[in-house]
């Protein structure tokens, strides 16, 4: 089962942080790791990935620089800064709010 | 697929059809620097991606296709990457067209001024001053609000037990976009660097520019908004009329509110469900400001709030809430 895209745009940048968080990516790398843990119910249009990326770099949220793959080739790579780390706490928060707020209302038909 | 084997065998086509599609997806970047680290980014991606499939037995043309695929509706995506990347290009045009009018209208107010004092007419002299009263009467009510906004963050900082420098630029930004901090509240622990947004406009004129609406909007808005009937957050309207300037790409765009004005309206283009081109004018209110504070040496911008033109925006009581949930962490 994929996600209607207007779901999955709104939360994009908070799955980012979330992968960037643990572990410094690439923007191929990124896309695979988010397809492998939401079992690809996150499918999303790859090529759309990287305007949110430039955007939240330009957000200061992360910071890119180039450097050799593992398999020898060059590549950018993408880190969460320090206001990003401060973001993504806020906004899972926020999620924690939402998703309980809507669990509550869709739960009392179900 | 490593780009060195790559140039040793027979890849000629791939590599045009690569640049072709690298070239659709950056047209719109106007500087070339960024529009080259992009496309070369993009290049990469399109490698990966045709290595995966090319492992799972597909020939090179229908990995290149998949891959293709797979990045989604190329327009879209050119105009997504536009739009990021051609922030904050106001055109010069725009505030020579601003500065034309004002200069225009100051001058033939000078005019009326002159002919009323020479002709000895006390009415006209005095229907004429009615007009930098009416703007000094908003400018002040204006004063008045910032006046409570600095009061409310005095009184927080003295809870809180922070030294709070006021500069004379948190009252002439008003007016004028100031580069340096309105505030600065300052303890041994932290450090907050605020800085207010102007927000007394003298009419309603948005401009813009192409298809970069909310990364170029400049300003003139005299739409007057009831304090109470917006507490918090942004306000959505309608344009009224917009009207295009086909010579110089910009446009005019009119709205009417009622009240006063103590936010920067922001203009932002969306897609309806019928994917038509809609156009909308958000305002913040009251008071909205950037806030910085100190990490290490560095200043780091404050998150939160409301986010526009990849700035973060904060009202007074999004700016508590903030301080409370850092004073958390």
């Amino acid at each position: 089962m994929t996600i209607n895209k207007e779901l999955t745009k709104g939360s994009m940048a908070l799955l980012v942080l979330s992968v960037l968080a643990e572990e410094e990516m690439y923007g191929y790398q990124m896309i695979g790791e988010i397809n492998r843990r939401s079992d690809n119910v996150f499918r999303m249009k790859e090529g759309t990935l990287y305007p949110i990326l430039h955007a939240m770099v330009a957000e200061g949220l992360l910071e890119s620089y180039d450097a050799k793959s593992e398999t020898g080739r060059d590549r950018k790579y993408y880190r969460i800064t320090a206001t990003g780390s401060l973001q993504l706490k806020l906004r899972r928060e926020e999620w924690q709010v939402f998703t309980g707020a809507v669990n509550s209302v869709i739960g009392e038909g179900m | 697929m490593a780009r060195s084997d790559r140039d040793t065998t027979q890849d000629f086509h791939l590599d045009r059809e690569i640049k072709k599609l690298t070239a659709q997806l950056t047209k719109d970047i106007r500087s070339k620097s960024e529009k080259a680290a992009v496309a070369r980014e993009y290049e990469d991606h399109i490698y990966d991606a045709m290595q995966n499939y090319m492992l799972g037995g597909m020939t090179e043309e229908d990995a290149f296709s998949a891959a293709r695929d797979d990045l989604g509706d190329i327009e879209e995506i050119a105009v997504l990457l536009s739009d990021v990347h051609n922030r904050d290009e106001i055109p010069e045009d725009v505030g020579w067209k601003l500065d034309r009018r004002k200069i225009i209208g100051i001058v033939i107010a000078a005019v009326l001024v002159d002919i009323a004092i020479l002709s000895r007419n006390a009415g006209l002299l005095l229907v004429l001053l009615l007009v930098p009263l009416t703007a000094l009467l908003v400018y002040l009510r204006a004063m008045v609000k910032r006046l409570i906004a600095i009061g409310h963050i005095r009184r927080y900082a003295k809870k809180h037990g922070m030294t709070c420098r006021v500069s004379y630029s948190a009252f002439t930004s008003l007016w004028l976009y100031a580069d340096h901090a309105d505030i600065t509240l300052e303890n041994q622990q932290q450090y907050y660097k605020i800085r207010f947004l102007p927000c007394v406009q003298p009419k309603t004129v948005l401009h813009f520019v192409g298809r970069n609406l909310y990364t170029t909007t400049q300003v003139h808005g005299a739409s007057p908004i009831a304090a109470e009937q917006f507490s918090a957050g942004w306000q959505l309207f309608r344009p009224k009329n917009i009207k295009k300037l086909s010579k110089t790409g910009l446009a005019e765009i009119s709205f009417e509110v009622q009240g006063d004005l103590y936010g920067l309206p922001t203009l932002e283009r969306r897609h309806d469900p019928r994917d038509k081109e809609v156009y909308e004018v958000l305002i913040f209110n009251p008071v909205p400001m950037r806030v910085f504070y100190r990490e290490g040496t560095t200043e780091v911008e404050l998150v939160g709030g409301e986010q526009k033109d990849g700035v973060w925006l904060h009202d007074i009581v999004s700016f508590e809430s903030m301080l409370e949930r850092m004073c958390r962490l």
